[in-house]
């Protein structure tokens, strides 16, 4: 229970890999930003596995780049594994249909599922490696510049910490119970109303504290992130390639 | 310069939490005492406006509304009596940062606040920590120093000693000394409030009972008795 514990509160800090020393922490957070878009575009619309299966190699790439290892990312990758089994499930068992892939016949149920699932873990690694090599304050920061409406920034900024907040409070209050309740292996039952209920009703406050405190500290989205960064030439050189390289990956699949 | 005139605080429209304050502080340090759930938190929290009340409060003149808000959050500074909600950035530089970043101070000038401030507090080992590894009186150290280096010209204080050892205590005792603003200081340790304040304001279920002399209250038994507290340490033994 311990191991689930700490592995629970490392995930809430995924800043650990964020003080590396790699080029592409040094990249500039919108150059960043708009290459994961893109590649999350690209990945999305297809519905090829040879493709996909080259964007998996891209990000596996990227994450040996950024000297993250590839563990950390497969364990948030396969955050999403339970979701898509039930759906891929559903897939496997309603579509009988067969069709030709690469000289066999297979289900195609088999082949969507297979999409799913890759398509899940590479937005989720996606995500993390966007998140992990740049900090939420800079990419808050482009936001700002880029003129998105404040109260959505805002949003984005107090979910940003709530989610960690609601991890962080619900690990506690689990180690807590269990400590008073030494012969059970996790949270029963019947406390789990209550349990549930008053976390959320209980982070929510703890949230709103913590805004006040902000307040209080003169907190205001365009004054706070204002700090834009200059892009620079070597970060076009680096936009160019990455377009350069998804346009090759999209022409050789079709 | 602090005026409450008869301020109330109801929560859920049914805990009165402050009734009928009024208050006139100069400069000076202040230190309110009373028991658990008396209103000490409150009163703080509505200098800043974070609970809704009814009545009139003026900071330096200025009237404490919607209009005036930011002006006046930008004179008082506060400490929360939980450090954990004053502690969100991901590094505890971030948050010693923050505060300075909205009051739109250059990078340069922000360093070297951040110097000072660690210097004086001797906090340097923690600044490139998160704050999910700190111990408690670790945390309350960074939350001090995350408002005191905005520089405000009040400071309101939540329970400032709590947590903290007894070498982190006397160097909060001594910079209260030494620091030359207005404050007020909620606090359990009687024996710091006899160190450090000018008044005592005791708070009882909402009212406030007394505002005197440091000495002439804490060393009055039956007052603090009746009121659920102690005499200071100091006392209680001589
Ligand atoms: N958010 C809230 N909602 C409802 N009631 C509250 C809330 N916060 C405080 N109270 C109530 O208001 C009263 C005053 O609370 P306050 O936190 O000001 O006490 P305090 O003097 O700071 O106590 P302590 O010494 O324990 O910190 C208490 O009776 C408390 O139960
Ligand atoms: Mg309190």
């Amino acid at each position: 229970m311990n191991k689930l514990f700490t592995s629970l509160m490392n995930m809430s800090q995924v800043d650990e890999y964020g003080h590396l020393d790699t080029f592409i922490h040094h990249l500039h957070p919108l150059v960043k930003m708009m290459m994961t878009t893109m590649i999350l575009v690209c990945l999305i619309s297809t519905k090829s596995i040879i493709e996909l299966l080259i964007y998996l190699f891209l990000v596996l790439f990227i994450t040996k780049c950024c000297q993250i290892p590839i563990k950390q990312l497969l364990k948030r990758g396969l955050l999403g594994l339970p979701l898509c089994l039930c759906l891929g499930l559903s897939y496997l068992l309603l579509n009988q249909n067969k069709m030709y892939f690469y000289g066999f016949y297979i289900n195609e149920g088999i082949i969507l599922c297979l999409l799913l699932f890759l398509k899940t873990f590479l937005c989720l690694s996606l995500a993390y490696l966007l998140i992990t090599t740049t900090s939420f304050d800079e990419l808050t920061c482009e936001l700002v510049f880029l003129k998105v409406p404040a109260i959505f920034v805002l949003q984005l900024v107090m979910t940003y910490r709530y989610i960690y907040l609601l991890l962080e409070e619900a690990t506690l209050m689990a180690r807590s119970y269990l400590l008073r309740s030494p012969n059970d292996q996790a949270i029963q039952m019947k406390d789990m109303g209550s349990f549930v209920g008053h976390l959320l009703v209980g982070s929510m406050k703890q949230s709103q504290d913590i805004y006040h405190c902000m307040k209080c500290r003169g907190f205001d989205i365009e004054i706070t992130y204002q700090h834009h960064q200059k892009i620079n030439s070597e970060d076009v050189f680096i936009m160019m390639i990455g377009v350069g390289i998804l346009m090759m990956i999209k022409v050789v699949c079709i | 310069m602090i005026e409450m005139k008869d301020v109330n605080v109801i929560y859920d429209n049914d805990i009165i939490a402050l009734n009928h304050i009024n208050l006139q502080l100069d400069n000076g340090c202040y230190v309110i005492i009373g028991q658990n759930g008396s209103g000490k938190s409150t009163l703080l929290k509505t200098l800043v406006s974070i609970v809704d009340f009814s009545g009139e409060i003026r900071i330096d003149g200025v009237l404490l509304d919607q209009q005036h808000l930011k002006q006046i959050r930008q004179k008082v500074g506060m400490i929360f009596q939980n450090p954990d909600h004053q502690l969100f950035m991901s590094r505890i530089y971030d948050d010693i940062a923050f505060g300075l970043i909205n009051q739109k101070k250059s990078q340069k000038e922000i360093e070297l606040k951040i110097d000072q401030i660690v210097k004086q507090l001797q906090i340097k080992d923690l600044l490139n920590r998160s704050s999910h590894q700190l111990s408690g009186g670790q945390k309350r150290m960074a939350a001090i120093a995350s408002v005191l280096v905005m520089e405000p010209d009040i400071l309101l204080m939540d329970e400032p000693t709590s947590f903290l050892d007894s070498k982190g205590r006397r160097r909060m005792i001594e910079f209260i000394q030494s620091c030359q603003k207005t404050m007020l200081i909620v606090s359990h340790d009687l024996d710091m409030a006899l160190e450090v304040a000018d008044q005592i304001i005791l708070l009882d279920q909402g009212e406030i009972i007394m505002q005197d002399e440091t000495e002439k209250i804490l060393k009055d038994k039956d007052l603090l008795e009746q009121h659920g507290l102690e005499l200071p340490f100091c006392f209680q033994r001589g």
